[in-house]
């Protein structure tokens, strides 16, 4: 598996992780 | 979302003598960016533009971070609901779910904003996020009217009756959350279904790539239609995708989802429809059951003596430039994903929302949910 495939493969993971730090983010300054 | 696949069984048909040119000519024709450039840059810019277009014409601003939403009654940056329209669109397709299920409650949670506007707004993002997947299928014979056509049938009835229920039974918070919740348990199963078996993983289409991959009618008797696609058959009743597509359509509309979360399984469990064939329905059901229902929203409610629900039409345009691109990612990137252990994460996550909602109806959270 390259390089690229393998950043592919953790992207779905990536991105959860961000939009629960957004979530959080949104939640402290907005609620 | 599994556009690209089936691309590829088609071009593998392509007539030997002429290959090496065929080959380049592919290759340049189905370069990502060149794709992206062509075919999705043009809906998302303009589902970007009507989102600042609807906000002048609805409120006369840019709601946003300073100053809310007048429908939505919450402040949230623009970039934020592009955002959820990204990850939730690219998330849900790579397991085969559209992005309404994990938007909804995002939006009723997180962005807090949970009341009846919120079905119609999300409704919006169900209606525009299929629609380049739907030309896509045209384009690549995954599509079959006569198939969908029931099903669609009974989706516009489903999207005229769904709204009342919604303005109705479902106007308070706690009940419509407490059916949300209901529709997430069931997804959180499927999901954790495929987790435990990883079936849609494994699952390929049938035939070795010869002849046309396209869904044709093979029979229609009285109330039956047979279709076929790559050596395989399935016989379905009319009658049922009509009352399938109109139950489905009531729940759904009446949520804010395009309803393939239940109209999967069906097919799948009950006529063993694969689910590389399932799209060809649930698709255009999701389009016209959302337009459907925005129409009835907009315009039924308020001549029926009901109060009009409109959509937050920015919202609802700027999740759906987000949802669009998440899923173009997905479909691109999908066979490189570990499929079952992104099904466990998603089924676990929205089975925790699915008790936090369902619980709190029952005994109160002393929390906000």
């Amino acid at each position: 598996m390259s390089g690229n495939h393998k950043l592919l493969a953790y992207l779905p993971f990536i991105v959860l992780a961000a939009a629960a730090l957004v979530a959080i983010y949104h939640i402290s300054v907005f609620w | 979302m599994r556009e690209a696949p089936l691309r590829r069984q088609g071009g593998a048909v392509a007539l030997a003598p002429a290959a090496d040119t065929s080959q380049a000519r592919s290759a340049r024709r189905s370069s990502p960016l060149r794709e992206f450039t062509l075919q999705q840059a043009p809906f998302i810019l303009a589902a970007l533009a009507l989102g600042f277009v609807t906000a002048y014409l609805q409120h006369g601003f840019v709601p946003g971070a300073d100053r809310p939403y007048p429908l939505a009654g919450v402040r949230v940056p623009v970039w934020h609901v592009i955002w959820m329209g990204v990850w939730t669109g690219y998330t849900m397709a790579l397991v085969g779910q559209a992005a309404g299920i994990l938007a909804l409650p995002y939006t009723t949670s997180v962005l807090q904003f949970s009341n009846a506007h919120v079905t119609p707004s999300t409704l919006l993002l169900t209606f525009l996020n299929p629609i380049g997947a739907l030309l896509g299928f045209r384009r690549t014979g995954q599509w079959n009217l006569h198939f969908a056509g029931w099903l669609c049938a009974g989706g516009v009835l489903g999207g005229l009756i769904g709204p009342f229920l919604r303005a109705r039974l479902l106007a308070d918070v706690d009940v419509f959350r407490l059916l949300l919740g209901l529709a997430l348990a069931f997804v959180s199963v499927q999901l954790a279904d495929k987790a435990l078996r990883g079936f849609a993983a494994g699952e390929k289409a049938p035939g070795s790539g010869i002849g046309a991959p396209r869904i044709v009618t093979l029979a229609r008797e009285r109330a039956r239609i047979t279709i076929g696609y790559r050596g395989g058959q399935w016989t379905l009743h009319q009658g049922v995708l009509f009352a399938l597509g109109a139950t489905v359509g009531v729940i759904s509309s009446s949520l804010g989802l395009g309803g393939a979360f239940l109209i999967v399984p069906f097919l799948v469990v009950v006529y063993k429809v694969p689910m590389y064939v399932v799209p060809a329905a649930t698709i255009p059901y999701a389009v016209a059951l959302s337009a459907t229902g925005l129409l009835t929203y907009c315009l039924l409610l308020p001549l029926l003596g009901t109060a009009p629900l409109p959509p937050e039409w920015a919202w609802g345009f700027f999740a759906a430039a987000g949802g669009i691109f998440g899923s173009w990612v997905a479909a691109k990137t999908q066979l490189y994903v570990p499929e079952p252990l992104l099904n466990a994460m998603l089924g676990t996550a929205t089975a925790a929302v699915a008790v936090l909602y369902v619980t709190n109806f029952f005994f109160p959270l002393p929390f906000r949910v």
